[in-house]
């Protein structure tokens, strides 16, 4: 038995209590994320007790989106990179309830930020995983997992679609 | 300009159209005179100078995030990657772990 559920955010979900500690992040779940799934800008996801009852509390969400990423040459590039714009798809925001933290929610949240990424690219083409990081301090944190930065001051960071391949399945149901 | 679209909340630059809308915002003196003295510079007045700069900010944000134009640098680092892909580290695999014991994706 689980003891959470991912779920594409909806009515059910107390998205107006949420409180990462991040302003941005919070006012985006309560006043955007909504708006962008309907409008299939982005599409966001929540982490909630498996058995909760609505509305239910918000441990943590991300959004993934589609994203292309262009460069007029690619210096030392793979002869398979096609010269051209390549699509990747984006971990545009992700974040914790400060009420949950310690409890593996954000390993949790990247995890399954990183399965849904590969299945999207299994389907559908793309290069990877770009995430955009909040500060310096969120770069850390994706850089504990394995993300690269491809400029010294980007907050931006990527890891190929080759990285997303290995580690033990997420349930789907 | 393109004139058939009048407000697609995604298109480039000022959308056409009546300003039918109020966005309500202060400014501090400091910040109002300099809006007020660039304008001026211009020969616009203060309101479209304000719609300009806000629409050209707004097509950046929007634009950064569909799309990351790479520089040479970037690309090159963009590409090593791809040529050769990092393993997923330790703390990767043990998210995995954790949330294949404890998560559900119902959708």
């Amino acid at each position: 038995m689980s003891s959470y559920a991912l779920e594409i955010l909806a009515d059910c979900h107390a998205r107006a209590e949420f409180a990462s500690g991040l302003d941005s992040v919070d006012r985006y779940l309560r006043e955007t994320a909504r708006s962008h799934l309907e409008k299939g800008v982005s599409v966001t996801r929540v982490l909630v007790a498996a058995n909760a009852p609505p509305p239910k509390t918000v441990l943590g969400y991300f959004t993934l989106a589609n994203i292309t990423v262009e460069a007029r040459e690619w210096p030392g590039a793979p002869k398979a990179l096609p010269r051209q714009t390549v699509s990747a798809v984006l971990l545009g925001r992700l974040a914790v309830a400060k009420s949950a933290h310690g409890r593996g929610i954000g390993s949790m949240l990247v995890a399954t930020a990183r399965q849904l990424a590969r299945e999207t690219i299994a389907r559908t083409g793309g290069v990877g995983l770009v995430v955009d990081a909040a500060n310096e301090e969120v770069i850390g944190f994706y850089a504990g997992y394995g993300f690269r930065r491809v400029a010294p001051e980007s907050l931006r960071m990527f890891l190929p679609a080759a990285s997303l391949e290995t580690g033990m399945e997420i349930a789907q149901g | 300009m393109n004139t058939k679209s009048k407000t697609a909340p995604g298109r480039r630059g000022r959308p056409e159209g009546a300003p039918t809308k109020r966005i309500n915002t202060r400014f501090p003196a400091g910040l109002a005179e300099k809006i007020e003295y660039a304008a001026a510079l211009r020969g616009v007045a203060v309101a479209a100078f304000i719609h300009d700069a806000a629409a050209e900010r707004a097509d950046r944000v929007i634009e950064a995030d569909s799309h990351w134009q790479l520089t040479r640098d970037e690309a090159a680092h963009f590409a090593a990657l791809i040529a050769k892909p990092p393993k997923p580290n330790q703390t990767m695999l043990d998210a995995a772990k954790l949330a294949a014991r404890h998560v559900v994706i119902r959708s």
